[in-house]
């Protein structure tokens, strides 16, 4: 391939007119980082050259492709330029997805390994992280995106997902550094990637499968809108009341400032002030966080902590955008059998969606399309009130129960629930 | 194919325990209380009365060896070889030692020019995608759009002077990988796509008529080769089409626009998650600053500011205050394409009396 | 770039995959998984015919999941035992074995699915 080699100082091969307007100003600048790498990496500045022609141009000089390493069937994202041209170093510039440390924690010794893997190979261009969540290497060709991914894995590292395939999972830091999370969201994290490796390197879905998993109902791994299947943290029983606490804060800040910022902000008005005490009524609590976000120091989630599953959310392509909704009210996760419970749910709803769903479909989609009550007979989970808003209010029903059979041999039925015996598998975490 | 030993397939996620600050491994699981010392320094106190500081700077995300090295320099220095990414692409330095927040915050400016923030009541990084860096559909370009932003809202990330936290993201096509969020930039596209029949043989033609959500896509032949039609009026521009095969360019760089969308919300508090709704459309795709979009989300923001109460987030202001004085507050023209017409549309009109007059 | 086969040329793209469909014969296969260090036996001709059979039947190529849910099918009822299935196809060919079966049985080269940030 054709490189000029460089002058001291900036690349000469640089033209960057419109990229340079994104160098001043006070938020750290992508196009200055990557000037100056560019003098190491001459293919960093025809990609600055390419992408201020499409500054230019406003259009798009990237064509996908598809590659992958041996025994995988993802997580590597193929580009090659339409430019090759003029661009030769770009005309293979894949993206390697890496699935990084749970809660996108590092040490420095792991950070520093992944950035010499991508450096020796490749461009070398690092984005932390990507929305799928997985740390995003840039800058390969053919043969070094396989030489850099068998580095990278003789390192301790594993690839990504993409394609029809689950995808790498996110979550927050949880208990690592939060006295909110009411679950090991790490620990959950690592074990289903492990679990489910097979399915995150060998796409066979109907579409891909995204799990997400938040601590508690803030929510700070985006998972309720951002993944088909969040894994949201929450609690059984009374929330922990610090009375003292809540006496103090309320001498501080005034009885109004609670009154407006606490009381009357609670979704369902289970909260009350009795004096310099906060009375709640349980029962009626729907764990939203509000009230301990707002009191953190006097308010903590209650004790017996578990999750609560939703489903489907994904944005707007084809249906129009669906959120996720509740499929598990609660479930505890914290023995091996709790784990082993989460595994079977989501073995049989995997099942049934790929049993059943169309190309392309997302679990969101399928649900829409047949039904959350078929949805769960197939599932073979139990319908609780919990799940839904409302109760249907269109009267045009299929009543099993009372329909009388038909005169013309079987009643065409819905998809009907199976029974599988639960499959254990070990876990490889 | 080379006969080298391949590497241990299915190792599945790095171990996270041994990427974690002495401090959080020692206290997991058994924190106690958090407060934010100053916007983007926190504390955490552990039960057992330890105590870890955290500061959050902002990162631009894409980031060169250069950058990464110099990251890893300074959690050597100061945090004991541990740091962390946040979902938004903010990083995290934790440490123990009070006295060194402030070195600390020092070399994170000097060394990387990365400010600090992005907590509690402010604006966070925004979330984005790949644009015209890396990606194969965009339409617009992404990285540089967050920069000309955020070089405008910096003051919002260091500071906490908002009723609520506001998150942003912005999207190269329409698939809107960024998502919904309290604000959000997407680019949208005007007419229906130009079908190259001379390259319809890379495509999957029944894929490309099953795909399309408005069953606009139907087959033909063109001069004896198989290939497919767009019914026009049928067409909504989604881009679809054009995700599943190459030869059906949904782009134009003409007539391709930016449109702001606003109150979506992932946190389950209060009112639970929402959608995001349209604000402003037929903002111009102006690179390289997009000095249009960061005029209206400034607007937005202002408008924001003055009317919400305290843990109001966006789109709970604008429920609350409604529509109108939405459009009355932020002077943003309120048109028929604001009315939704999807299948869900009854839904989203005003289906009681309740108006304010 | 091409090949020759029995003594005709035949054009391929970089990858490998015919440039005219027309071209394909069982030899050609063998020789374009030569080029890729494949050694095809029954067992991939077999997924050959079942590719262009596929195709000529529906105008798309099999997904994974149409493999592990046809195919796999025969060997298990259940969920797991077609990714076992799945594991025996990558046995076959390591490099992602649907665009390795496209390219061998003379079909387009499989696209991308979208992909987001």
């Amino acid at each position: 391939m054709a490189k000029k080699e460089d002058d001291k100082g900036t690349n000469p091969g640089l033209n960057t007119p419109l990229l340079d307007q994104l160098e001043g100003g006070p938020w750290p600048s992508f196009v200055s980082d990557l000037k100056q790498w560019s003098e190491t990496k001459p293919q960093v500045a025809q990609l600055l050259n390419q992408l201020e022609e499409s500054y230019e141009n406003r259009w798009n000089y990237w064509t996908g492709t598809v590659l992958n390493v041996s025994g995988y069937g993802g997580g590597v994202i193929a580009r090659l330029s339409d430019k090759a041209e003029k661009y030769p170093d770009l005309a293979e510039f894949h993206t390697i997805r890496v699935i990084p440390p749970p809660g996108f924690v590092y040490s420095t010794e792991r950070l520093r390994n992944l950035a010499d893997i991508c450096e020796k190979h490749g461009a070398g261009i690092l984005q932390l992280h990507g929305l799928t969540g997985d740390a995003l290497a840039l800058g390969f060709d053919n043969e070094s995106t396989f030489a850099a991914a068998e580095e990278l894995m003789a390192n301790g590292w594993d690839l990504g997902g993409s394609g029809a395939a689950l995808r790498s999972l996110q979550c927050c830091v949880g208990q690592a550094r939060c006295e909110m999370a009411c679950f090991d969201t790490m620990k959950t994290t690592r074990f289903l990637t492990n679990h489910y490796i097979d399915f995150l390197h060998r796409p066979e879905f109907m579409y891909k499968f995204k799990i997400k998993i938040s601590g508690c109902a803030n929510d700070c791994a985006n998972a309720m809108i951002g993944s088909d299947m969040p894994i949201m943290g929450t609690w059984r029983g009374p929330m922990q009341i610090d009375q003292e606490k809540v006496a103090e804060y309320i001498e501080e800040k005034g009885i109004e400032h609670v009154i407006d910022n606490v009381i009357t902000r609670c979704p369902t008005r289970c909260i009350s002030v009795k004096g310099k005490q906060l009375l709640v009524d349980d029962e009626n609590c729907v764990r939203c966080m509000h009230c301990i976000n707002v009191m953190h120091k006097a308010l903590k989630p209650g004790k017996d902590q578990g999750v609560t599953i939703c489903l489907g959310a994904k944005r707007t392509l084809k249906i129009g955008d669906t959120m996720s909704s509740v499929i598990v009210p609660f479930l505890k996760l914290d023995s091996e059998k709790d784990f082993e419970n989460l595994t079977d749910l989501i073995d049989r709803m995997w099942e049934f969606w790929n049993d059943n769903g169309m190309d392309h479909e997302r679990i969101g989609e399928f649900i829409a399309r047949v039904g959350l009550g078929t949805f769960l007979e197939g599932c073979g989970i139990e319908p609780d009130p919990r799940m839904v808003q409302s109760t249907r209010t269109s009267p045009y029903i299929n009543f099993e129960e009372l329909a009388p059979g038909n005169f013309e041999g079987e009643r065409t039925q819905q998809p009907k629930a199976w029974n599988r015996e639960p499959e254990t598998r070990e876990s490889t975490s | 194919m080379s006969a080298t030993k391949l590497a241990q397939r299915d190792q599945g996620a790095p171990d996270y325990t041994k990427c974690l600050h002495p401090a959080m491994v020692k206290n997991y699981g058994k924190w106690m209380e958090h407060e934010r010392i100053r916007p983007g320094v926190l504390v955490y106190t552990a039960e057992n009365g330890d105590k870890l500081y955290t500061v959050r700077a902002g990162s631009p995300r894409t980031m060169s060896p250069i950058t990464i090295r110099k990251i890893c320099d300074i959690a050597d220095r100061y945090c004991e070889g541990f740091l962390r990414f946040s979902t938004r692409t903010n990083v995290e330095f934790s440490l123990t030692k009070k006295e060194d927040i402030e070195p600390l915050i020092a070399a994170i400016e000097t060394e990387l020019g990365f400010p600090i923030g992005g907590t509690g009541a402010s604006i966070s990084n925004i979330a984005h995608t790949q644009g015209w860096l890396h990606c194969n559909l965009p339409a617009t370009d992404a990285a540089g759009a967050v920069k000309a932003l955020m070089d405008d809202l910096i003051d919002e990330f260091e500071n906490e002077n908002f009723p609520n936290r506001v998150k942003i993201s912005t999207s190269c096509c329409q698939i809107n990988c960024g998502r919904h969020s309290d604000i959000a930039i997407i680019v949208q596209h005007h007419h229906a796509p130009r079908i190259n029949h001379n390259n319809m043989q890379i495509c999957e033609l029944p894929k490309v008529v099953a795909i399309c959500p408005a069953a606009a896509i139907r087959p033909s032949v063109v001069d004896g080769n198989p290939t497919v039609e767009v019914v026009a009026e049928k067409c909504m521009y989604c881009g679809a089409c054009h995700g599943q095969c190459p030869s059906m360019e949904i782009r134009d760089a003409d007539t391709d626009s930016l449109s702001i969308w606003v109150g979506g919300k992932g946190a389950n508090t209060r009112g639970g998650p929402s959608l995001m709704k349209l604000a402003v459309w037929g903002l111009p795709n102006n690179p390289p600053r997009w000095p249009e979009v960061s005029e209206a989300v400034r607007t937005i923001l202002a408008a924001y500011r003055e009317g919400a109460k305290d843990w109001e987030r966006v789109g709970e202001w604008i429920e609350r205050i409604g529509w109108q004085r939405f459009f009355e507050k932020t002077g943003f023209p309120f048109t028929k394409y604001h009315i939704e017409d999807g299948p869900n549309a009854m839904w989203t009109y005003n289906r009681s009396t309740h108006v304010r007059i | 770039m091409s090949i020759e086969v029995n003594g005709k040329v035949i054009e391929i793209d970089e990858e490998g995959y015919l440039v005219d469909r027309e071209d394909w014969s069982e030899d050609v296969s063998e020789a374009i998984a030569n080029r890729d260090g494949i050694d095809l036996k029954d067992e991939h001709m077999g997924l050959v015919d079942y590719f262009r059979d596929y195709y000529e039947e529906h105008q798309v190529h099999p997904t994974m999941h149409v493999l592990v849910q046809r195919l796999g099918g025969k060997i298990g009822e259940k969920f797991h035992e077609h990714k076992e299935y799945e594991k025996f196809l990558y046995m076959l060919f390591p490099t992602d074995p649907v665009s390795e079966l496209c390219k061998l049985a003379g079909l387009p080269k499989p696209l991308p699915s979208e992909h987001d940030g």
